[in-house]
């Protein structure tokens, strides 16, 4: 089996093409198996397989959704001398 | 921010593989900004959500926004449940709030915001993720879109013994007949020794217990002198909290101005039944009570008998 280099083309916002350099071969399938930084793991099965100049190309539908936003930085509320008193007006003020 | 992992193989026609590889991005590679500016549309993604919050503290409902980017895709249908960090089994899904999962919540995104609400009363606190994936033909698509926020309760708690300092709601009725009642009626002097007074509405939702109203320097010294107060108790205590470097310091005298203490006893900390003076060998006794504040707020003193708890009492 050949140990290939990978990289990565965006179609558009649903697809994408993982081109494999695979030297001299043909496929009829890929599986892709990607894994979230948070662990979630998706494996997709495809026919969408082509071949070209030595490499393969391997198209799976992966919409970029973007959970790399909104990360919030802390995430504790330090309850300190103070908090919680409540301000004071007159009736009316 | 972990990164994305890739590994593909590819099979020939009789089901052996021919090639495989692994390939690693982070997600900044991955959401490419064609601007070099941090903003949600640089960024190729298709949805946006956002949870209306990061923290809930004693919030019955959590909420988000969710959208499609119309310009990248037209509709879109999605999924969504949340679940807690250390599982996946969600916690909310088709019946939300009923505490006990179901299914994903799935709904047809449009290009203006949608808002959703999710009930969390009765939920731990700790992080909880909200997990977005994409529907195509009715299948689940693509990676989750996770966005986190937290329930924190546990050091807050809704006010149950608002202290009464001073006067009575029947009073406040009177003097402000056409004002609703306040929900925590209290009123406090703002200057014991001429008998000025003030009416107090506390207007925070949540206190901590034994905090309401409290007396505090408009700059950082003031001395409040009670009038005269009768013994009846054997310990001076109070409730009340310093800033840094700040105090309270606790004067006693008699009518005629004689110090009872030894030496003024001071004051520094957060403490809501401080005993500060030893009054048992002066039961009876009209004392006046000098408290010299010094970037510190005093919620109420008591003089109090026995473990009894402290609160504001009227002299």
């Amino acid at each position: 089996m050949y140990d290939a280099f990978m990289q990565l083309i965006e179609q558009d916002c649903w697809y994408k093409t993982l081109v494999l350099d695979t030297g001299a071969g043909d496929g009829a399938e890929a599986r892709v198996i990607v894994t979230q930084p948070q662990g979630y793991t998706q494996t997709i099965q495809t026919s969408d397989v082509s071949f070209a100049h030595g490499s393969a190309h391997v198209t799976v539908m992966y919409p970029l959704i973007d959970e790399s936003r909104y990360e919030p930085v802390a995430r504790h509320v330090e309850r300190r001398v103070g908090d919680g008193c409540v301000s004071v007006s007159r009736p009316g003020a | 921010m972990g990164a994305y992992r890739f590994h593909v193989q590819v099979r020939d026609a009789g089901g052996q593989a021919v090639a495989s590889d692994d390939m690693t991005l982070d997600p900044l590679t991955f959401f490419p900004s064609d601007r070099m500016v941090i903003a949600v549309d640089a960024r190729p993604q298709i949805i946006e959500c956002a949870p209306r919050q990061f923290l809930y503290l004693n919030e019955t409902h959590m909420a988000f926004m969710i959208r499609i980017r119309e310009h990248r895709v037209s509709r879109c249908n999605v999924q969504v449940d949340i679940v807690t960090r250390e599982g996946n089994t969600p916690v909310a899904g088709d019946t939300p709030g009923s505490g006990n999962g179901g299914a994903p919540r799935r709904f047809r995104l449009h290009h203006a915001f949608q808002n959703q609400s999710v009930p969390i009363e009765g939920w731990d606190d700790g992080e909880y993720w909200i997990r977005v994936c994409t529907l195509v033909n009715g299948e689940a698509v693509g990676p989750y879109c996770v966005r986190k926020f937290w329930i924190q309760r546990d050091e807050l708690v809704p006010p149950t013994a608002p202290i009464e300092l001073r006067g009575d709601l029947d009073e406040y009725r009177k003097q402000y007949p056409n004002h609703a009642d306040p929900p925590y009626f209290t009123t406090w002097e703002d200057d014991w020794a001429t008998g000025k007074t003030t009416t107090c509405l506390p207007a925070a939702a949540t206190i901590k217990p034994y905090r309401g109203a409290h007396a505090e320097p408009t700059d950082t010294r003031r001395t409040i002198t009670t009038r005269p107060i009768r013994v009846d108790g054997d310990t001076l205590r109070i409730n009340a909290s310093t800033q840094r470097g700040g105090s309270i310091t606790v004067r006693v005298e008699d009518d005629s101005g004689q110090s009872l203490l030894d030496e003024p006893v001071r004051f520094t900390g957060d403490d809501v039944a401080a005993t500060v003076a030893d009054l048992s060998t002066h039961g009876g006794a009209a004392i006046r009570i000098h408290f010299d504040l010094d970037r510190a707020k005093l919620y109420a003193f008591k003089i109090a008998q026995g473990q009894e708890m402290i609160k504001g009492k009227e002299p």
